[in-house]
């Protein structure tokens, strides 16, 4: 089948392009919707900003770094807080963001003193914490606040800290893909090879692409501990700062996240000759098949099947308990790009669930070919969908659970469908074993929660009734 | 009943698409990179050859041949009745797909885009 024009979208025609359901027998050689591209104007994005893809995503999750925003208050407060990944430090990085405040007058005079003044203040305040990443946001780049050489001036001023800057304002790109992008490039350009790790073993690797939503890098990490394995940097879950100026000296690169963190892969096996090693975390089938790989490049493959054994004795009837409850279930996923492609057949094999729609904010053709590769045929994949192509195609595919963010999430439960948060995660982590049952668990509690039935019932109906009758 | 050629190479295919990251990396000469060794060595070694491995590149394209190989002689095991040179045919056959389907035929306009 051609790509889809929905009802809703008749008013905008060009949407036809990013909109696909898949038949029997057809590949992306047939059809591959278009992605990463402007949103369509009259259609209701729901995308994020660039410097968002920097912040929040990537640069936000280091646990001993300051994040400076150089722009008004409100860039700062909504890339903090709205995404749950701890550390084992004292949660600095969920504690605190710093911003320069920006108002009117240095909109119209400069924000160089602002900026200069606030990189001081933090440091000042925290004297613990050494280091820091500026962000530029749309005011400051527009009005050309030079904050490279700002930055320049407190290195000279402060011999012990070292800063990073993302100069990656909201409008550089088409949503918040262009920040990963442009915070990859700058920071193996510009950090990595700086610092030298001690090496404690002969398998070192960086985990590349996991943010240790809710404690998902805090799970892999027993993997690496039992296997032996030293990582140079997770990038950036639970990571140090200088951790991931180390990441030149790992033997292999492990990546899970290729959309948010596949540039910095790239460039690390074309600058140092590190290879690339893709897995997925989530599933118990794919987990297995992560650490199998991993164990074959280092040659330990007993290490890796003793470890796959202790977790599926410990894991596997708790999942199958839920898969005999949740088999033949419909599932849509209405996230960033990545955990399409990432959770569609590993419901579908360990859980026996059906993704029937799918929609990915920010992912660019790549992640859709390999959406589609995995994904079922009668399935919608879909690229920026907006809120009425939300309904349309959940009136078409009738699904049980929908994993999406709090903004869509607050739409699925006015219509009484259960959502589950896809980015933060209700009760995770979500990946290796144990993770997959806490996913499973949440789509069964999911399920069988009488609350949205009964939010659904109206108690003010008969006195409302009246006041409507009244009226007319 | 009796598979022919194309109902086989088919098959792998789909094995492939389905559970094969390494055959959609960002760019088209990473792509085929991967595509061409690991098909390679997976060919190797379902004919009992011990592939050749010299750089830290081959090291991954092997990690991921060896279960590639564990996946098919599951899901296929009609191959553990075919001759070296069948499946020698088999796999330069599937190579030639995926290379179609990531490369030649694919879609993906950032495949050779210099700032990907």
């Amino acid at each position: 089948m051609p790509l889809v024009l929905l009802e809703c979208d008749k008013v905008i025609p060009e949407r036809e392009k990013h909109v696909y359901l898949k038949v029997e027998g057809e590949d992306t050689r047939d059809y591959l919707p278009v992605a990463n591209a402007p949103t369509i104007p009259g259609s209701l994005s729901e995308r994020g900003c660039s410097f968002c893809g920097a912040k929040l995503v990537i640069g936000g999750v280091l646990k001993d770094t300051i994040q400076m925003i150089h722009g008004p208050i409100g860039c700062a407060y909504n890339t903090w807080h709205t995404k749950r990944y701890p550390s084992d430090g004292d949660n600095f990085q969920l504690k605190y963001v710093m911003s320069s405040d920006m108002k009117e007058g240095h909109v119209v005079f400069g924000g160089d003193k602002r900026l200069y003044e606030a990189m001081n203040d933090a440091f000042n305040e925290f004297p613990h914490i050494k280091r820091m990443i500026v962000y530029t946001t749309c005011p400051t780049a527009l009005i050309g606040d030079d904050i490279k050489s700002t930055v320049k001036r407190v290195t000279q001023e402060r011999a012990d800290v070292d800063i990073f800057t993302v100069e990656c304002p909201g409008f550089a790109g088409v949503s918040q893909s262009k920040g990963h992008h442009v915070l990859n490039i700058g920071w193996v350009n510009d950090k990595v090879g700086q610092v030298e790790p001690e090496i404690t073993s002969e398998y070192t690797i960086n985990v590349i692409g996991d943010y240790n939503i809710q404690g998902d890098t805090f799970m892999l990490q027993q993997y690496w501990d039992k296997l032996g394995i030293q990582v140079i940097a997770h990038f950036t879950g639970n990571a140090k700062y200088d951790d991931c100026r180390a990441m030149h000296r790992a033997k292999l690169n492990v990546v899970n996240c290729a959309r948010s963190a596949g540039y910095i892969a790239n460039e690390l096996m074309k600058r140092y000759g590190i290879p690339r090693l893709d897995v997925d975390t989530w599933g118990f089938n794919y987990m297995a098949e992560a650490i199998r790989k991993i164990c074959t490049f280092f040659g330990i493959e007993e290490r890796g099947e003793a470890l796959i054994a202790e977790e599926y004795a410990k894991w596997e009837g708790k999942l199958n308990w839920y898969k005999e409850r949740l088999a033949g279930k419909k599932m849509a996923v209405w996230t960033g790009g990545p955990r399409l492609w990432h959770w569609t057949k590993a419901v579908e094999d360990d859980l026996g669930i059906n993704v029937v729609a799918m929609s990915s904010k920010f992912g660019h053709q790549e992640d859709f070919e390999k959406i589609i590769a995995r994904g079922r045929a009668g399935t919608f994949y879909i690229d920026d969908a907006n809120e009425l192509e939300f309904y349309e195609v959940l009136a078409r595919t009738k699904p049980d659970v929908i994993f999406t963010g709090p903004r869509v999430g607050d739409l699925v439960k006015k219509l009484h469908i259960p959502y589950i948060n896809g980015h933060g995660y209700h009760n995770g982590p979500y990946m290796g074993f144990e993770g997959f049952v806490n996913l499973a668990r949440d789509f069964y509690n999911a399920t069988r929660n009488p609350l949205l039935g009964l939010a659904a019932k109206d108690i003010r109906a008969p006195r409302r009734s009246a006041v409507l009758e009244a009226a007319e | 009943m009796i598979k022919t050629q194309n109902e086989k190479v088919r098959e792998l295919f789909l094995y492939v698409q389905e559970r094969c990251l390494w055959q959609f990396f960002s760019r088209a000469r990473d792509r085929e990179t991967n595509i061409n060794a690991i098909t390679r060595m997976a060919g190797e070694l379902l004919t009992g050859t011990r592939p050749k491995i010299e750089t830290p590149i081959e090291k991954q394209c092997f990690a991921d041949a060896v279960e590639l190989v564990v996946g098919i002689k599951s899901h296929q095991s009609w191959i553990l009745e075919e001759s070296p040179e069948a499946i020698s045919g088999l796999m330069d056959e599937l190579k030639d797909e995926l290379l179609d389907l990531a490369v030649k035929s694919a879609k993906n306009g950032e495949l050779t885009w210099q700032a990907y």
